[in-house]
């Protein structure tokens, strides 16, 4: 009896608490709207289900809970209930995973248009990179990477000199310009999230992973690792700042190139080092 | 065919006559189904307090000085563990598995009492080697459940020198031990159920027992080869998982490995895994149902065959754990629709409860309440699971607090419920006491309201976009301070729920000396574990003659029977249909 | 009946139990088959070997599709003693099957010889693969190219320092194959000698024959993984 009261009042208190939860998506930020339907259309149908049966269970509870002199029904099957039952599923089902599935199609589907963008990722840090004007991103190994060289950039790559290295964790992306993320790890798994954002992708040492973003909204946004790498995890944070075409493309062009971080490496040498400059040339191994 | 005498057979019964010979070297599933459950259940309480502390840090952040992010991370990947291997598949499969599956398909024993007792002795190794872990130097590893190359072997996790090798070790040991268990099983429920019984009268507790355990053994291997492969590269420094990567600052010497390929290799063995938990508990909250609604449940067949397309499907969903980690995403398509689709026969389970209940004569007794808890509980975690399973969807939900509440509501809290309904319902058989009533209620109250103001607002913290395994949530801007308000609530509930446990116990220690004689089948119960002449069964179970089964285990409410329910080893009257031979 | 016979039998329409299996002796007294037990123990043995070769394949190629060459995956040249080692197998099968034919039919002189003359081929077998073994590692095959740094320096935990170059993982998984299957053949050979006590047991045990044909049969099995696996390197 009171099961059947406090059930009810269980899927009473969950609808209150969606109305009310101050927690809810972020306001979003970016091009991925159909990532956002296609969560809502999920949620309602769930919602209703979720409501539906478990009035039932609440009422069916109540309605036929023991009392003397009363015979439960015999029945082994309905075969034409669970039928129509399976079918309303099925449609329920559909109805959740196109808007899933198109959303997906468009995730994987990197517009031709989209610049690149590098993140890198480091127990705990991030940094990025940016193609210079050959629009290349040079050639890069973990192999490659030394105190001078903390990107790995191939040495032989003539495409990899113009690239424009940010080493700290902020960076900025123009608005309304499709981003094509290319992520790369040097030590574990990491995962680059900006909630507002909604899209995230893992790092991966050893390969180079991806996803696309049009950022919609100016404004400066956290960058989280959502996947564990460690005791610093939570602490790897950055963030990217949303803005004009323009401002962007001017903060770019302040930023240091690969060649320029090479001859700043090796004027500091020369300093410490006297003449000895093949001790920081960027041989790699 | 060729008859053969093995060392381990069934005739005679070798009765132990010591006490070191009846309990503890016992080949009496009924024992060793004891000695699983105890074992887990003791490692289990490890977990509990594990999450314990770890709510401490995420309620009361830089409040315990004890709990560094080494801690806390040690505290996330042991629970997570513990809790999906040691205590849940080693309790539904050793422990009730052994339990139920020669009594209800009407068996003195397990086919192989030796293998089966071996069985048990290597999984008391694996759980020890685990808890050795916590006492090497650097500590149990903490690279999270998943165990996730490279960060697991490398530094900046905790327990990447020895807590990692121990951790293989000892999951290579348990499905050593588990591989044991279970072909006796598999093979129990082929060969010797008694006659009479038919693959279609057995109740559905055994059909989830025994699909579980197919799946588990060719489920398994995965994590075996995984667990190998990673050892070798821990040890001997190959490259089946390990990149070049620069670690620390320090260049590796591995080459090319994938740490994709793992995952790969973990959740082939990880998304079966999750059945293998929950089909056991499909089947014995089916029973729950059945028996104290006074009704059959409704749609065997529909029930069984669920069951076998799950079991079968769940090979082929693993890699929507795997959305967002960098495979080809073009995978994401075929595993979101194959995910999605295995949500059907689950939802006609779900029905099927239902509709068991629908009509029924309900009588609201303890392990019944569990069995709604568990409805509750489980349709929720598996509409959460939906959003997970929709490929598109789970990329902001991935990684955060949603899928802590979704799994936790799902695999976590579901199949305890039903452990704890069906410990309520076979205490009368295992021990011939009764529980005490209102204790049962009170416990059964705390926990279900408990765990969903732990686990509901996880979902909403999710959607937010709070990460998990996450220290300490610090300065984020997104974050708002209600969040850390409601992290503190979180963290309270999970200590009341905890603390709520030890009713149980208490319950379950006090019914065991003093609790009211249960005598006889208590419930009315139709199936064939509740048919023994001795309460609690003896050494054997079956006195001096195996029964002879004539129906199927539901037979409740029959129009114009004497009783509402007819024991499975109850011959036909003469109004009855017969068989048509 | 059939699976689907089976499964969608209507069990509560007919209650009861046909007359021809009342009269069936029951399971009391009856001493249970081993056989099912093994077909599922090499259902398992299966996966794991499945799994494994998988693991393989995708080892190999899975820097393919992302267009991120590792390229050290090596090819390596059979050594000729892997063959060898092949052929020992075949042999020890053989011998095997003639034991249990020669059980089968109460021949206990030929049962005793040709079950003695498989188990030793089957040692033959392990003892070639450690040469095997040795005869890698001797000619510069290394498991990885630091599992030597790792005994040199005594503590085989030590995280191996400042090495660039890593094993050729083709030989990493030879040893893995290797490694595995020589663990069940170990544990046949445990089944073998339990059987050879009781082929020389002074009377006849029940069932001896059953267990020789159950040793072949898993002798043949693991014939069939290692005759897998060794196609799978040469085919690589």
């Amino acid at each position: 009896m009171a099961v059947a009261v406090i059930i009810a009042l269980l899927v009473l208190g969950s609808i209150i608490f969606h109305l009310v939860s101050p927690w809810w998506q972020t306001p979003l930020a970016s091009n991925w709207g159909s990532i956002d339907t296609a969560l809502h259309v999920t949620l309602w149908i769930c919602a209703i289900a979720f409501v539906a049966l478990n009035l039932f269970l609440a009422w069916a509870i109540y309605r036929y809970r023991h009392r003397p002199g009363i015979v439960a029904h015999y029945e082994p099957e309905n075969a034409r209930l669970e039928k129509r039952l399976t079918l309303w599923t099925g449609i329920g089902i559909a109805g959740m995973l196109a808007p899933g599935l198109i959303a997906w199609h468009e995730y994987v589907t990197v517009p031709a248009n989209a610049s690149l963008v590098e993140a890198t990722g480091q127990q705990w840090q991030w940094g990025f990179r940016f193609p210079g004007r050959d629009g290349v991103l040079g050639a890069a190994n973990v192999r490659h990477i030394t105190p001078e060289n903390p990107f790995g950039l191939s040495p032989r790559d003539p495409h990899g000199r113009d690239d424009i290295l940010i080493e700290s964790a902020d960076v900025r992306l123009p608005v309304d310009r499709p981003v094509k993320m290319l992520l790369r790890s040097k030590d574990v798994l990491h995962d680059f999230y900006v909630p507002q954002f909604r899209a995230k992708m893992d790092l991966v040492p050893g390969i180079v992973t991806y996803f696309w973003v049009t950022p919609t909204k100016r404004g400066t946004y956290e960058i989280l690792c959502a996947e564990l790498c460690g005791t610093g995890h939570h602490m790897m944070r950055g963030t990217v700042t949303v803005v004009s075409g323009a401002e962007f493309d001017a903060w770019l062009a302040e930023q240091p190139t690969y060649t320029e971080l090479l001859a700043d490496a090796r004027d500091r040498a020369t300093r410490l080092a006297g003449a000895d400059i093949s001790a920081v040339a960027p041989e790699g191994r | 065919m060729a008859t053969v005498t093995i060392a381990d057979d069934l005739t005679p019964l070798h009765h132990p006559k010591t006490w070191i010979g009846k309990y503890v070297w016992s080949l009496d599933h009924k024992v060793i189904a004891i000695q699983y459950s105890l074992t887990a259940i003791a490692i289990g309480l490890v977990a509990l307090v594990l999450s314990a502390l770890m709510r401490l840090q995420l309620g009361f952040p830089g409040t315990f000085d004890f709990i560094q992010p080494e801690q806390y991370l040690q505290y996330v990947t042991m629970h997570g563990m513990i809790m999906v291997v040691y205590l849940l598949t080693a309790l539904l499969l050793g422990g009730f598995g052994n339990y139920l599956i020669p009594l209800m398909v009407g068996a003195r024993d397990m086919v192989f009492p030796f293998v089966n007792m071996l069985s048990y002795w290597v999984y008391l190794l694996a759980v020890l080697v685990l808890v050795a872990s916590f006492f090497v130097p650097g500590g149990p590893t903490g690279g999270g459940w998943t165990l996730y190359p490279p960060q697991t072997i490398t530094e900046g996790t905790p327990g990447h020198q020895y807590g990692i090798v121990l951790m293989l070790v000892s999951l290579a040991l348990f499905i050593v031990g588990f591989t044991m268990g279970g072909l006796n099983y598999v093979t129990t429920v082929l060969q010797a159920r008694c006659k009479g019984m038919t693959m279609m009268r057995m109740p559905c507790s055994i059909w989830g027992i025994f699909v579980a355990s197919i799946m588990a053994l060719l489920a398994f291997p995965a994590l075996f080869v995984a667990a190998i492969m990673m050892l070798f590269d821990r040890l001997a420094g190959t490259s089946f998982f390990m990149p070049a990567i620069v670690s620390m600052g320090q260049q590796l010497g591995h080459e090319g490995g994938s740490p994709i390929l793992f995952q790969h290799l973990f959740w082939f063995f990880g998304h079966p895994e999750v059945y293998i938990v929950a089909l056991p508990a499909f089947g014995i909250v089916s029973d729950l149902i059945s028996v104290h609604a006074r009704k059959n449940i409704f749609g065997y067949r529909m029930m069984v065959w669920a069951i076998v397309i799950i079991g079968a499907l769940s090979f082929f969903v693993w890699a929507h754990h795997m959305y967002v980690s960098g495979m080809n995403p073009y995978f994401g398509y075929f595993f979101a629709t194959s995910t999605l689709v295995i949500a059907i026969p689950t939802a006609i389970k779900v029905y099927n409860w239902l509709l068991t209940l629908w009509r029924g004569d309900i009588h609201l007794r303890v392990p019944l309440l569990f069995a709604i808890g568990f409805l509750f509980t489980f349709i929720h975690g598996g509409l959460t699971g939906l959003f997970l399973g929709n490929v598109s969807v789970d990329v902001p939900l991935s990684d955060t607090f949603f899928v802590v509440g979704h799994f936790h509501m799902v695999m976590g809290v579901s199949p305890i419920l039903v452990i704890f309904g069906a410990i309520y319902h076979w205490f009368p058989l295992i021990t011939g006491r009764m529980w005490n009533v209102t204790l049962g209620k009170l416990h059964f109250w705390i926990t279900l309201l408990g765990v969903y103001s732990i686990f509901l607002p996880m979902h909403y913290l999710g959607f937010l976009g709070v990460p998990r395994r996450y220290y300490a949530l610090g300065e984020t801007a997104f974050i708002p301070a209600s969040a850390h308000g409601a992290n503190e609530s979180i963290t309270i509930a999970a200590l009341i729920v905890a603390a709520a446990q030890t009713i149980f116990f208490a319950n379950m220690i006090w019914s065991l000396f003093r609790g009211p004689r249960a005598g006889h089948n208590p419930w009315g119960a139709a199936s064939l574990e509740w048919q023994t002449p001795d309460v609690p069964p003896a050494h054997g179970n079956w006195g001096p003659r195996l029964p002879v089964v004539y129906r199927w285990a539901y037979d409740y409410s029959v129009p114009g029977a004497a009783r509402d329910f007819i024991p499975q080893n109850e011959p036909p009257a003469d109004g009855e249909r017969h068989h048509p031979t | 009946m059939s699976v689907i016979g089976t499964l969608t039998e209507k069990p509560w329409l007919t209650p009861g139990i046909d007359a021809a299996a009342i009269d069936r002796p029951d399971n009391d007294g009856r001493p249970f088959d081993p056989g099912i037990f093994l077909g599922v123990f090499l259902g398992v043995v299966t996966a794991l070997f499945l799994l494994i070769a998988s693991a393989y394949l995708m080892r190999m190629g899975v820097h393919g599709p992302l267009g991120h060459g590792a390229g050290d995956w090596g090819a390596i040249t059979e050594p000729p003693l892997l063959w060898a080692n092949t052929a020992i197998l075949v042999l020890s099968s053989l011998a095997f099957q003639g034991a249990g034919i020669a059980a089968g039919r109460g021949a206990r002189r030929a049962m005793r010889i040709t079950l003695i003359v498989g188990g030793a081929l089957g040692i033959a077998f392990l003892v070639g693969q450690v040469v095997l073994w040795r005869e890698l590692q001797a000619s510069g095959y290394f498991l990885a190219i630091h599992s030597g740094l790792c005994t040199v320096s005594g503590d085989p935990l030590a995280q191996p320092a400042d090495l660039f170059i890593s094993g050729n993982p083709a030989i990493a998984f030879l040893y893995l194959i290797m490694a595995v299957h020589g663990l069940h053949i170990v544990g046949g050979l445990v089944a073998w000698g339990r059987a050879i006590r009781r082929a020389f047991a002074g009377t006849v045990p029940a069932g001896l024959a059953r267990s020789v044909t159950l040793c072949a049969r898993y002798w043949h099995f693991l014939l069939l993984v290692w005759l897998a696996m060794f196609g799978l390197l040469l085919m690589t």
